[in-house]
């Protein structure tokens, strides 16, 4: 035998697995990078406040952020009971039952399809006059974002490493901008704090649905949380610290840029917002720091876009490939290449995502308004009704069995929880006109709850399909890659 | 029904056959990602503690069955690491039922070692999922190199005019398409397989390197494949389930 023998001499299995696993820290990074700083703080804070003509988002945000950190109690309770943890339906399946759970899946799909698509529209929107500027003539909207589908195709359909290293780069970027235009800001002349953007009480019933939509789309990306589940390096510490930080830091963050953005303009800021739209923010910026900041501005909200639609694309591809591997969708969708990366989910999303772009562009649809803002409202609809019966599904799954929980994580929180969260989706779904910035009964308002039922109902008809047709399949929903109607472990 | 005996495979195990197959690439190119691989050479590696007798496999967890120490350097390290690691746990309660060694161990084909009647195993367990996790970050790709270095299969390949660094390529891009085209060639003929033959073949499925090893396989071939591996021994069916669920997860956690 050789005299030096391998791994021996090092530390424990146990030691040396903790250390190869990821930290709250790390896990933290990988949530923030799914969420979009500067497009909330550039775009959605001007868009709400100009839509509602109210400056209640700061305070918004401080009471989303709230109500997610309660969510949050009983869905990382649930999390460590199930497989599959990162997805929405899967807990439904578990907690609800298995036929709301293909419905909530088909949801959770439109959902996040909603959030990417939206980001091309934004992409096109504000890259074009920037590169009609530069260059000198016109380049219509979708050039730019045909530019940012094919990078996201790329880097998409690439293994993580290379994804996850560009999306952290490009949010920490954004987030160091954020950071310093609001200090600008707030250090500027004749700066004072709008008392009004923290006032509670104008937040009334109507507005209150409004803008708890706005303030889940601003957070859509930090439930994914739970997918580093078995990569954490304590099951029970790591993911609950490294949700509650993320959520606490992008509050933070949006609290202050959102408040900053709000009291600059002093009693003019609903025209301001409404005029300037998403260069409010930075207007504000270059009185301090000079025009070049607007520029810069520009350039990375549109590399911030472009992260989100990456994000968005890989968290769809998450998706499709859990429930192709299940049997729910195809089984080609189930596959990995040789270098580990679900292909076909992630080139199923891209060519969905080019079909849409090519119809606007044919059609000559106003990218920034019925492809951002409505794709993004209608993005945090969808999320929100999915973190409702998430919630929903923690106080059934625990009242089966109470799997060592204590009674504050499985069903005083999910209780609170829940009862908060059916009231702001009925404020939400009875004020979508207010929501979409349409005359009631019209457009988007009616469009959008009508496509997220459909979807619902094909996945509520389509369950019992398989049920039917499949019933192995039907009885591994939810389960993930454990489920054993999954490639190998149907043989074996 | 003829039975088949792989050469290449009896030597290096389907572990050392797994990473062959893996850099059968051009120029001894890696064909697999980072993680199926590893994950295909511990599920590889664990497997073969196993079957040799060396470990148990129950519910879960691996039991050192024999103080007696394996000639093959890859299997002597882990078995070395396991014994390390358990002189710092507490001594372990004996079982209700004295466990009575390896002759008790379950032959092959046998069902759920940890089936009615059976007994945990003496001594200390290793979770299986955790060992599996550990050998995935590099460890077990150090102990197969090691092994196959000792056959002359594969040799330090220094990369880089200022950073140097020290790649391990097949020393023979023919040899590293030996393991593959065996397990082909067999299931081609409807040959029975041997047992690394048919692990080798389900690592290759867990972990999707099937794409490249397998796929000039028909339909037929494929489901002759399908009714042997159903008659692996239960352990090596509950790593290889094993190592598929991991690289789903791995995939999974975009």
């Amino acid at each position: 035998m050789p005299e030096s023998i391998p791994l021996t001499g090092s530390a424990p299995v146990s030691t040396a697995l903790a250390a190869d696993r990821l930290s709250a820290f790390e896990i933290g990074a990988a949530i923030a990078s799914s969420v979009a700083p500067l497009t909330v703080t550039a775009v959605i804070v001007a868009v709400a406040t100009a839509t509602t003509g109210l400056t209640g988002f700061p305070i918004a945000i401080i009471l989303i952020s709230a109500l997610l950190m309660i969510f949050a109690v009983g869905y990382l309770a649930m999390a460590r009971h199930i497989p599959n943890a990162g997805a929405f339906y899967a807990y439904i399946a578990h907690g609800i039952g298995r036929q709301p759970g293909v419905g909530a899946a088909w949801v959770a799909l439109l959902t996040y399809n909603c959030f990417q698509l939206c980001c091309y529209g934004a992409i096109g929107a504000i890259a074009s006059p920037l590169l009609t500027d530069w260059i000198g003539f016109t380049i219509p909207w979708y050039l730019p974002a045909l530019i940012a589908w094919l990078l996201v195709a790329v880097l998409g359909a690439k293994e993580i490493k290379l994804s996850g290293l560009v999306l952290m780069i490009l949010v920490a970027a954004e987030t160091v901008l954020v950071v310093l235009y609001s200090i600008a800001i707030a250090f500027g002349p004749g700066f004072t704090w709008n008392g009004t953007a923290l006032d509670i009480g104008g937040l009334s019933g109507p507005t209150l649905g409004v803008f708890i939509v706005l303030g889940a789309t601003s957070f859509a990306g930090v439930e994914q949380s739970v997918v580093y589940i078995e990569e954490a390096r304590n099951r029970l510490r790591t993911i609950p610290k490294a949700t509650y930080l993320t959520i606490a830091t992008i509050a933070a963050v949006y609290f202050l840029s959102s408040w900053v953005q709000i009291s600059a303009p002093g009693p003019h800021i609903l025209d301001r917002a409404a005029a300037e739209g998403p260069d409010l923010f930075f207007n504000e910026a270059a009185v301090v720091l000079g025009q070049a900041a607007v520029t810069v501005g520009r350039i990375f909200l549109v590399t911030g876009l472009i992260a989100a639609a990456l994000a968005f694309h890989n968290a769809i591809t998450r998706y499709t490939y859990s429930l192709g591997r299940e049997g729910v969708l195809p089984r080609r969708f189930g596959i990995t290449t040789l270098g580990g990366a679900p292909r076909n989910a992630s080139l199923a999303q891209t060519a969905l995502a080019f079909i849409v772009l090519v119809v606007y562009a044919v059609l000559d649809l106003d990218p920034l308004v019925q492809l951002f803002y409505w794709g993004s409202t209608t993005g945090g609809l969808g999320v929100l009704l999915l973190y409702t019966a998430t919630s929903i599904s923690v106080i059934g799954f625990f009242a089966r069995d109470t799997h060592g929980e204590n009674l504050w994580r499985r069903l005083l929180a999910p209780l609170i929880a829940t009862g908060t969260l059916l009231w702001v989706s009925y404020l939400a779904v009875t004020n979508l006109a207010a929501l979409y910035g349409v005359t009631p009964g019209t457009g988007p308002a009616i469009v959008g709850p009508i496509a997220i039922a459909v979807v619902f109902t094909g996945g509520i008809i389509w369950a019992p399909v398989l049920k039917t047709t499949k019933p192995d399949i039907y009885q591994g929903i939810g389960r993930g890659t454990t489920s054993n109607t999954t490639g190998l472990a149907t043989v074996l | 029904m003829k039975a088949m005996t792989g050469s290449i495979l009896s030597s290096v195990g389907p572990s050392g056959a797994y990473w062959l197959t893996g850099h059968d690439g051009v120029k001894g190119a890696r064909l697999v990602g980072d993680r199926p691989f590893g994950v295909g050479l511990a599920a590889g590696l664990l497997a073969e503690l196993v079957h040799d007798r060396w470990c148990r496999l129950w519910d879960g967890e691996l039991f050192r069955t024999t103080a007696d120490a394996p000639h093959d350097t890859a299997l002597y390290a882990l078995l070395a690491k396991m014994h390390e690691d358990e002189q710092h746990r507490p001594p372990v309660r004996p079982a209700g039922r004295a466990y009575v060694g390896a002759h008790a161990l379950p032959q092959d084909g046998e069902q759920s070692p940890a089936g009615p009647g059976q007994t945990r195993p003496a001594g200390h367990g290793h979770s299986a999922r955790d060992w599996m996790a550990y050998l995935t970050n590099g460890r077990a790709e150090i102990l197969i190199r090691d092994r196959l270095a000792e056959h002359g299969l594969v040799s330090p390949i220094k990369h880089g005019l200022v950073f140097k660094t020290v790649r391990y390529l097949p020393r023979n891009s023919i040899v590293t398409g030996f393991p593959a085209s065996e397990v082909r060639g067999a299931a081609e003929r409807g040959y029975e397989m041997s047992w690394p033959a048919l692990l080798l073949s389900g690592l290759y499925l867990a972990t999707g390197l099937d794409q490249y090893a397998l796929s000039t396989l028909t339909p037929q071939q494929q489901r002759g494949l399908v009714i042997q591996l159903k008659g692996l021994d239960e352990p090596s069916r509950e790593l290889l389930k094993a190592a598929q669920t991991a690289v789903g997860d791995a995939a999974a956690v975009r």
